[in-house]
C-alpha cells in the first residue's frame, strides 16, 4: 500500500501540490507565532513582555489551529472526492476499505511529513521577523533574544500531524465505506447529501456565535480586551457555521439569483446553475475561505476602527494592552487573511483543473470555449454572491455587538471603504483562480482533455 | 478503390468529402501515422459503417472527418463546404447543426438530467428546443419515463440511447458513431442499429460509425475497411457472413505484413 501511495503522489502532483502548499503555510504560520512563547517564556524576560508576547501566541494559534485543519480537510476532502473513481476501481479490484485508508494515510503522510519539515526555517524567519516587528515598536524591550524551542515544534509539527492525520482519517474512511456502485455513481453525479452531523454542528456555531454576540454588549460591555475578543470569538463561530452549511446556502442562492441570472446569461446561466444544484457539496469548498476571509478581515478591521473611534471621542482610555491589541489585530488579519487567501486560490484551481474532462465533453457537443468560460463566470457569480454575504453576516456578527458596546450604535460610523477593499479582494482572487484554472484547460483540444483526465 | 459510396451520384452533392486526409500523431518522439491521404465521399442519406483492426485509424478517420481534430494535412467538406480548423469557436459554430457525434464513452454531462442533456446541443446553439421533434426521439430511444433521471442513474444501454437521441434532436446532416455498440449487450445493440436505420430511412440523415461486429456492419449499405490508416477495400449490401471473413483476411494479411517488417 505504501508504494502504491507513493507512485499515487507522482502521478497527482496537482492535488497534492495544493495539500502540501496548505499544510506548509499552516505550519508555518504555527511556528512562527508559537516561538512567540519560546521567546516570552525564557529567562531574562520582563513579565509585561512576557504577557505580550504569549498572548499573541495564544490568540494566533488558537485561531491559526482552527483555520488550519478548516483548510487542510477541505484540501483533503477534494482530493479525495475527485479520486472517488480510482478508489471505486481499486474496490472492484479487490482492495479492501482498511487498504484504501492506509493508502490516503499514507499519501497524506508523506506530503504532510515534507511541507512541516521545510516549514521550519520558514517558522522560524517568520517569528523572528514578528519579535523585531514588536521590538522597534517598542512593544518588547530591546535586546530581547528570539528563541525557536519546543513550543514552536510541537505546535507547528504536533497540530499539522495532528490534523492531518484526523482529516486523512475520517476522509480515507467515508471513500473507502461506500459501497464500489455507490462510489461510481456519486462520483460521476458529484452528488453528496449533507449529513445530519455536519448541519447540527453548523447549526451549533451558529448559536455560540449568537450567544458570544448577545454576551458583547451587556454583560461584557466595558471588559476591554475581553469584550473585543469575544466579539471577535463571535465572527469566527458564525464563520464556521455558515461555512459548514454553504451548500444548503449555495443551493437557496442558486435557486434564488438563478432565475436572474438566467435571464440575460442564456445557456451558460443555465448549465452553471444546473452544475450548482447537482454539486453544491464540491462547490461549496470554496465557500470556506471566502466566508472566513470577510468575516475575519472586514470584521477585525472594523472592529479596530470602532476602538479608535471611542479612544479618539474621549470614551474610551487607551492602554498599552491596547495597543499591543491593535498590532495583534493587524498581525491575525493579515496572517489568516493571507492564508485564507491561499487557500481560496488553492481550492478553486484544484477544483476547476479537476473539471478538464466535463469541460471538454462539453466542448464535444458543440460549447465554444467561450460559453465554457461563461458557464464559470456565471457559477463563480453565484459562489462569490453567497459567500460574501455569508461572510458579511460573520462579519456583522461581530461589528454590531461590538458597536453597540462601544457606542450604543448598531452600525459604526466608519465608512465603507475597508468594506469594499475586502469584497474586491475576494471577488477578484475567486474569479481570476476559477477563469484562468479554466482558461488553461481550454488550451487543449476537447480530445486531449478528454484522454488525459481519466 | 479509395472512392467509395459515390453510387453514381454527383460529387457537388457528397454530404461528406474527404480529399487526400492524413494524420501524423506525435510531435516528439517517434511520429505516428494514423491516416494516410484518406480519401473519401459519402451521400447524402447513406449508413456507412467503417471497420479494421484496432490502431487502424478508425477512431482518428471519425475525429477528422467530423472537426473534432485537425487533420495533419488534406482538406474536408461538409455538404460542399470546407471545415476551416484555425479557432474552434468558428469550428464548433461550423459544427453545430451539421454533425453530430455519438462516443464509445458516451460523455453526457453527469449533471444534467437526460432532457437536459439531450436539448444542450440546441440551447447552446441558441435555437428553440424542437418540442415535437424531442417528443419523437425520445419515444423511439425509450426514454420517456427517464428524462428527468441523471446520467448516473441509467444502465450503459440506457446512457448511449440518450448520447443518439442527443445527437438525433438538433437533426444534423451526418452523424458519425465511434462504436456505438461496443458496451452494450446484443439486444440493447439491435435497438441502437435501428435508430441509425430509421435516422436515414425516414430522416434522410448519414450515418457513418465504427463498429467491430460484422452484424453491426450488415446494417449499412457500405462497409469500409481500413488497414494502418488506409481504406484497402469495400463491401457494398454487406451481410454478417462475408464481412466476417474479410475481416479474417485483413487479419492475416496485417498479421504477416507485420512479421515480414519485422524480420
Ligand atoms: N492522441 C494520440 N497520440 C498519439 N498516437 C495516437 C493518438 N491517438 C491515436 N494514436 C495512434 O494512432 C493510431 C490509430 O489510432 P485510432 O484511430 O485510435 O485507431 P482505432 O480507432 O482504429 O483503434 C494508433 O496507432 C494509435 O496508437
Ligand atoms: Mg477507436
Amino acid at each position: 500500500m505504501f508504494r502504491l501511495a507513493l507512485s499515487s503522489l507522482r502521478l497527482r502532483k496537482g492535488s497534492f501540490a495544493a495539500t502540501f502548499l496548505n499544510v506548509f503555510l499552516g505550519a508555518t504560520i504555527l511556528m512562527a507565532f508559537s516561538s512567540l512563547f519560546d521567546t516570552g517564556t525564557a529567562d531574562g524576560v520582563s513579565a509585561q513582555d512576557k504577557k505580550t508576547l504569549t498572548t499573541m501566541c495564544y490568540v494566533v494559534d488558537g485561531w491559526g489551529v482552527l483555520i488550519v485543519a478548516f483548510g487542510i480537510a477541505a484540501t483533503l476532502n477534494l482530493t479525495v472526492r475527485q479520486r472517488s473513481n480510482e478508489i471505486a476501481l481499486l474496490k472492484s479490484a479487490g482492495a479492501v476499505p482498511g487498504q484504501i485508508t492506509r493508502m490516503i494515510i499514507g499519501e497524506t503522510a508523506v506530503v504532510t511529513l515534507l511541507a512541516a519539515v521545510l516549514a521550519v526555517p520558514v517558522g522560524y524567519l517568520a517569528g523572528n521577523a514578528v519579535v523585531e516587528t514588536l521590538v522597534s515598536n517598542h512593544q518588547v524591550a530591546k535586546g530581547t533574544d528570539y528563541e525557536f524551542g519546543l513550543m514552536a515544534l510541537s505546535m507547528g509539527l504536533g497540530v499539522t500531524f495532528l490534523a492531518a492525520a484526523i482529516a486523512a482519517y475520517v476522509t480515507g474512511r467515508r471513500a473507502s465505506t461506500v459501497s464500489t456502485r455507490e462510489a461510481l455513481v456519486t462520483s460521476a453525479a458529484g452528488t453528496t447529501k449533507m449529513t445530519k452531523k455536519r448541519i447540527g454542528f453548523g447549526i451549533f456555531f451558529l448559536l455560540l456565535g449568537t450567544d458570544a454576540g448577545v454576551l458583547v454588549p451587556t454583560v461584557l460591555k466595558d471588559r476591554g480586551y475581553l469584550t473585543m475578543s469575544i466579539a471577535g470569538e463571535a465572527c469566527i463561530h458564525v464563520s464556521i457555521g455558515l461555512a459548514l452549511l454553504s451548500p444548503i446556502l449555495l443551493r437557496i442562492a442558486s435557486a434564488l439569483v438563478g432565475g436572474v441570472v438566467r435571464g440575460f446569461g442564456g445557456t451558460p446561466a443555465y448549465l452553471a446553475q444546473a452544475n450548482i444544484r447537482q454539486r453544491s457539496g464540491r462547490m461549496a469548498g470554496v465557500l470556506m475561505p471566502i466566508i472566513l476571509f470577510v468575516g475575519m478581515a472586514a470584521g477585525s478591521l472594523y472592529m479596530q476602527v470602532i476602538q479608535n473611534d471611542a479612544v479618539s471621542s474621549g470614551r474610551l482610555v487607551r492602554s498599552q494592552d491596547d495597543k499591543n491589541v491593535e498590532t495583534l489585530n493587524f498581525v491575525i488579519v493579515s496572517t489568516i487573511a493571507v492564508f485564507a487567501a491561499i487557500v481560496l486560490i488553492n481550492l478553486a484551481v484544484t477544483a476547476t483543473v479537476y473539471r478538464r474532462r466535463e469541460f471538454g465533453q462539453q466542448r464535444l457537443i458543440g460549447s465554444t470555449p467561450g460559453q465554457v468560460v461563461r458557464t464559470v463566470t456565471f457559477e463563480s457569480v453565484i459562489t462569490v454572491v453567497t459567500g460574501l454575504v455569508a461572510g458579511t453576516v460573520a462579519a456583522l456578527a461581530s461589528i454590531i455587538p461590538f458597536s453597540l458596546a462601544l457606542s450604543d450604535e448598531a452600525i459604526p460610523d466608519a465608512g465603507p471603504q475597508i468594506y469594499l477593499v475586502v469584497v474586491a479582494i475576494v471577488v477578484v482572487l475567486t474569479f481570476a483562480a476559477n477563469i484562468g484554472a479554466t482558461r488553461k484547460t481550454l488550451r487543449e483540444r476537447p480530445l486531449e482533455a478528454l484522454a488525459a483526465a481519466i | 478503390m479509395n472512392r467509395a459510396g459515390a453510387h453514381g451520384r454527383p460529387v457537388a452533392g457528397d454530404v461528406l468529402r474527404l480529399a487526400s486526409v492524413s494524420k501524423v500523431y506525435g510531435t516528439t518522439g517517434v511520429p505516428v501515422t494514423a491516416l494516410k491521404s484518406v480519401n473519401l465521399s459519402l451521400a447524402p442519406g447513406t449508413f456507412t459503417a467503417i471497420m479494421g483492426p484496432s490502431g487502424s485509424g478508425k477512431s482518428t478517420l471519425l475525429h477528422c472527418a467530423s472537426g473534432l481534430d485537425q487533420p495533419s494535412s488534406g482538406e474536408v467538406y461538409i455538404a460542399g463546404q470546407q471545415m476551416t480548423f484555425g479557432n474552434e469557436t468558428e469550428l464548433t459554430r461550423f459544427r453545430r447543426g451539421r454533425i453530430g457525434f455519438v462516443f464509445q464513452q458516451f460523455n453526457l454531462l453527469p449533471s444534467l438530467t437526460v432532457r437536459q442533456n439531450i436539448t444542450l446541443p440546441s440551447r447552446l446553439e441558441g435555437k428553440r428546443v424542437d418540442r415535437q421533434r424531442l417528443e419523437a426521439v425520445v419515444e423511439r430511444v425509450d426514454l420517456l419515463h427517464r428524462l428527468d433521471h441523471h446520467p448516473a442513474q441509467l444502465s450503459g444501454g440506457e446512457q448511449q440511447r440518450v448520447a443518439i437521441a442527443r445527437a438525433l434532436v438538433s437533426n444534423p446532416k451526418i452523424i458519425f458513431a465511434d462504436e456505438p455498440t461496443g458496451a452494450l449487450d446484443t439486444h440493447r445493440a439491435a435497438e441502437v442499429l435501428d435508430l441509425f436505420d430509421q435516422a436515414v430511412r425516414e430522416f434522410g440523415q448519414t450515418v457513418i460509425m465504427v463498429t467491430h461486429d460484422p452484424i453491426a456492419a450488415s446494417h449499412a449499405d457500405l462497409v469500409l475497411f481500413l488497414v494502418d490508416g488506409q481504406i484497402v477495400d469495400e463491401m457494398a449490401r454487406p451481410n454478417p457472413a462475408t464481412v466476417a471473413e474479410e475481416m479474417a483476411r485483413l487479419g492475416e494479411e496485417v498479421a504477416r505484413r507485420h512479421a515480414r517488417s519485422e524480420s
